[in-house]
């Protein structure tokens, strides 16, 4: 287990914390994240296989996400593999809100100052 | 239109897909890959669900571009997946702009991939239903056609007596039948009209499972002495519009009257093997009627059967082996070949006999629609990699302000494969519309009326196009991606070296797979020519041919006198002179042969026997080397006479005149001496393709035996009017003797070579067009070269370099392209011009001329095309080109 930092992560991509959000709930395999993102985003169009397995591949290698090799839920098929968040996944995901919040909170602030 | 199955449609999209999954590095595929395959499964199977096979080709299309752009990007090792996971439609819009900005450039690279995309669909979809979909029968894998195997790997027909004993040994088989062919004249008040028919035994219908639309099959009892008919839907809409009650209708025949009791489907199809015994007309096989056992010798039946074990064809094959030699031995004389070893039998799977040598001719043709396919794809990327030189500021600006390489991977892409896209469509609407043409037009192409465009052949169009747009669209969009910004902004002139070697090899390429079919056009052109120059001995300018049929009911005098009738009606039409005519055409090969002694050694001979009517041999300019023609008062009561071809008469009489010496012939009805009274020059009776054979000739009138007669006229007339003037000669010299053709023996003849002429036809066309993309290949290159190396001649012209050196500067890099391309392709075609050697006459697929021709030709194209911007360049103006320094 990497013992990174989790501000080293940060800023997200919002895809990245995107997907990160999704699998906060529950492990998911790729179609499910997938129709978890179209519901998400309203999107007709399902994510795209290149885009999301650059994604998935990338949180995978910082540590973010891994593949659960325990877990196997009724519908996913033997081929299918389940992704879980980490520990850290979830610790750089806390920190990536509460930098986005406070991003909103100086935006507010500017933005009433400066209503023009 | 049937649509491909999901699973099909599974296999297929994850082929294309599981393929562009190589772009990502290989440990990345080895923990991902087939995972990434089933999340592709898993959404195709909604995709289907929701909109269809157009749903699954987007998203198949989609997940292509997508997993080979991050599969690069991936490699690169930089960049995040794109902007963002939704901007693909920005990308197609972008493109789609950036196109629509440009229509010269996409009309020029779309128009080639669109007639490739045309024509590997059009042949696919031929390819599809002639080789790869099994014949439209109940269980076609155990229907075999049986028949009596020739020397020359045909399988003939058989007589329609042995079929009826084959019928009777079934064991190997669990059924045996076939179909005897045949023609009859159909009578009503305004004459009578030819209908070609099918008289099948009692378990064809069963064996092809075959029933009526309308009405009933035949009985067991109706094949004695029929008086009952089954028509097929053409001929229902034909003699009757399609009325409902046509059942119980009476048909006056040949065969006597026959009642209507039923009316094939629609869209049956006869098997391609039974092609010449499949008429309008059903009626049952006359198993009572004498002629069936006295024609035993002749193969008037195709027999069909159904094998008991379709994995057991050598079982059926012996007992047809055990059933020929018990017919040898039961009737000798019709079962005996003329070495006198037994006529054997032979089983062969019906498939296989229906496609024949088909196969290859398709290979052929699609290696040549490949081909340009390939040449095409090879100017999209070339006129990409050029254009994309020209962008190298826009993309350096794009990745200053924040594109990925990825993005700008994507982004290059999806322009080349919405060209392809375009292309496709537009192909794929070509091919709809040519496809027909293209299955009427292909020579002895079986199951020709079942060909279309349907899903599964679009499916394969859209894939193509998909993979062609991903294929070519890589190099450049690699190539093009890699921009310096530092760079390629500050720079006042374009830099000509990014891209430069993989266009050099693209135009290669392009040339090399261009001789390869400039080849092979070349090749069967020359081979046309050739056979165009043949002497085939007989004349065919101005020269027609109008068949009649007469019942073959009617006696002889009658018979006679009705072609006495006919010739004298022809040659009152005004134009028309030297009427006369001849049972078989010549060119056309012969049926029959006369059975003859030889005159010193008494050894028996056979040799071709012509049945002509007098004039014959002045109708058809044939010389008259000795003696005289047939006199046309001379009937079968009088002196028989022969004429006797040159070749013949060295043959049986050498270094003496023939003329006045007898021959002795067995012909069917016995012994028979006949008086030779000329000899004529020798012709090529089996068309340019055939060896000159002896001939022997005879007067139809001292042997009026078959009822349809072609009658050869020189006409000199408005060709318009002949067909009326020919229709009121008939009906004048007896309305109840049809005209079954009408033709210029120029054309009839030319049927010999028709495949010829098409293949070379085809490859010309295909050679043209792979000509023109080459040229303009060529042309674009040395522009672009000549664009980014305009300085370097504005400082030769300055130091005092003429025009003429810059053009030899130019065109050298042309005339170099177009040398490696020649020689490489060179060696390809000759590797390849193997598959061309059946179709050739009298030359070598390696023939040194053609090859020189095509050499020529290239160079001189790649000269031309080079010569353009090179004229340009040596008008420079140093001046203008070096001030902005």
């Amino acid at each position: 287990m990497r013992t990174a930092e989790p501000g080293s992560f940060l800023p997200l991509s919002p895809a990245d914390f995107q997907l990160l959000l999704i699998l906060l709930d529950r492990p998911r395999h790729a179609y499910g994240i997938a129709g978890a993102v179209m519901e998400q985003e309203r999107a007709r169009v399902p994510l795209e296989l290149g885009s999301l397995y650059r994604i998935l591949a990338r949180l995978d290698r910082s540590g973010l996400i891994e593949v659960d090799t325990g877990a196997r839920s009724v519908s996913a098929g033997p081929r299918r593999k389940i992704y879980c968040i980490t520990e850290l996944g979830r610790s750089v995901a806390t920190a990536e809100a509460h930098r986005l919040r406070e991003v909103l909170s100086l935006a507010e602030a500017r933005l009433t100052l400066d209503p023009a | 239109m049937t649509g491909p199955s999901l699973p099909t449609i599974v296999r297929a999209g994850r082929l294309i897909v599981s393929v562009c999954l190589y772009a990502f590095p290989a440990r990345f595929r080895r923990q991902y890959g087939a995972d990434a395959l089933t999340y592709y499964v898993d959404r195709v199977v909604e995709a289907h669900g929701r909109t269809g096979v157009l749903g699954v080709l987007s998203l198949t299309a989609r997940d292509a571009v997508s997993a080979v752009a991050a599969g690069l990007a991936e490699r690169g090792g930089r960049g995040s997946p794109s902007g963002g996971p939704f901007c693909y439609r920005a990308d197609v819009a972008h493109g789609f702009r950036s196109l629509r900005r440009h229509p010269g450039f996409v009309l020029a690279a779309a128009g080639p991939v669109a007639l490739g995309v045309a024509g590997v669909t059009a042949v696919f979809a031929v390819i599809d239903i002639v080789l790869l979909r099994p014949l439209p029968y109940p269980d076609p894998d155990v229907l075999v056609e049986v028949g009596r195997p020739l020397d020359n790997g045909v399988l003939a027909p058989i007589s329609t007596a042995n079929l009826i004993d084959l019928e009777e040994a079934i064991g190997a088989f669990t059924e045996v039948g076939g179909v005897q062919g045949g023609s009859t004249l159909v009578y009503d008040d305004e004459g009578a009209t030819l209908e070609q028919i099918t008289r099948p035994t009692r378990a064809f219908m069963n064996i092809v499972g075959l029933d009526p639309a309308r009405g009933r099959g035949f009985n067991a009892s109706e094949f004695r002495e029929p008086t009952v008919a089954i028509v097929t839907h053409d001929l229902w809409q034909r003699r009757w519009g399609g009325v409902t009650n046509v059942l119980g209708a009476t048909l006056r025949t040949d065969l006597g009257d026959l009642t209507v009791v039923g009316v094939l489907p629609r869209d049956w199809i006869p098997p391609e093997a039974l092609r010449g015994s499949a008429g309008d007309l059903w009626v049952p096989l006359d198993y009572s009627d004498p002629i069936v056992q006295r024609t035993r010798a002749f193969g008037f039946s195709s027999g069909v059967a159904r094998l008991a074990d379709p994995s057991d064809l050598g079982a059926a094959n012996e007992q047809l082996r055990a059933s020929a030699l018990a017919l040898a031995e039961a009737h000798p004389s019709a079962n005996t070949e003329n070495d006198g070893t037994p006529r054997m039998l032979e089983a062969r799977p019906l498939h296989a006999q229906t496609v024949g040598q088909i196969g290859d001719r398709l290979g052929l043709i699609f290696a040549g629609v490949a081909t340009l396919l390939l040449i095409a794809c090879a100017n999209v990327a070339n006129m990409f990699l050029a254009r994309g030189a020209d962008r190298r500021r826009e993309i350096s600006l794009r990745t200053v302000l924040g594109a990925g390489r990825a993005r700008l991977v994507v982004q290059l892409l999806t322009e080349s494969v919405v060209i392809a896209l375009i292309g496709g469509t537009v192909g794929c609407v070509l091919a709809f519309l040519s496809v027909d043409t293209l299955a009427a037009f292909t020579p002895d192409l079986p199951r020709a009326g079942e060909v279309a465009v349907d899903m599964r052949v679009t499916a394969l169009a859209a894939a193509t196009s998909v993979l062609a747009g991903l294929a070519f669209g890589m190099v450049p969009a690699w190539s093009t991606s890699q921009v310096d910004p530092g760079r390629d902004l500050t720079l006042t002139a374009l830099d000509g070296t990014s891209g430069q070697t993989a266009r050099a090899v693209l135009v290669v390429g392009q040339i090399a797979l261009t001789v390869v079919l400039v080849a092979g056009g070349a090749l069967l052109l020359n081979s046309v020519v050739r056979l165009a120059m043949v002497e085939v001995g007989f004349e065919t300018d101005e020269i027609y041919v109008v068949t009649t049929r007469q019942s073959p009911l009617t006696d002889k005098p009658a018979s006679t006198n009705y072609v006495r009738t006919m010739g004298d009606q022809l040659a009152a039409i005004p134009g028309v002179s030297h009427v006369s005519g001849s049972m078989f055409l010549p060119g056309e090969g012969l049926p029959v042969q006369l059975e003859i002694e030889h005159p010193a050694s008494g050894e028996p001979l056979k040799r071709w026997r012509h049945s002509v009517l007098p004039g014959f041999f002045s109708t058809v300019g044939i010389p008259l080397i000795a003696g005289r023609d047939f006199d046309p008062s001379e009937g079968p009561d009088d002196v028989r006479e022969i004429v006797v071809s040159e070749s013949l008469a060295d043959d049986l009489w050498p270094g003496e005149s023939p003329v006045g010496r007898t021959l002795s012939s067995s012909v069917g009805q016995g012994n028979l001496e006949w008086v030779v009274i000329g000899v004529v020059a020798d012709i090529r009776n089996g068309g340019p393709k055939a060896e000159i054979q002896g001939l022997a000739y005879h007067s139809w009138y001292q042997d009026p035996w078959m009822p349809s007669m072609a009658f050869l006229f020189r006409y000199s007339g408005d060709a318009a009017a002949l067909t009326p003037a020919l229709r009121e000669a008939a009906v004048r010299a007896d309305v109840n003797v049809p005209l079954t053709d009408v033709s210029a023996l120029a054309d009839r003849v030319g049927e010999n070579t028709v495949e010829e002429r098409h293949y070379a036809l085809l490859l010309s066309l295909f050679s043209l067009i792979a000509l023109g993309i080459a040229a303009v290949g060529v042309y674009a290159t040395v522009t672009f070269t000549v664009s980014t190396r305009l300085e370097e001649v504005g400082i030769r012209r300055a130091v005092g370099a003429g025009g003429a050196d810059v053009v030899a500067l130019v065109v050298r890099r042309g005339l170099l392209q177009a040398i490696v391309g020649v020689g490489l392709g060179v060696v390809i075609a000759l590797l390849a011009s193997k598959i061309l050697a059946g179709l050739l006459f009298e030359v070598a697929p390696t023939d040194p001329l053609s090859f020189a021709v095509v050499a020529t030709i290239l160079v001189a194209v790649a000269v031309a095309a080079s010569l353009v911007p090179a004229m340009r360049a040596a008008r420079v103006d140093p001046l203008m080109v070096l001030r902005p320094r």
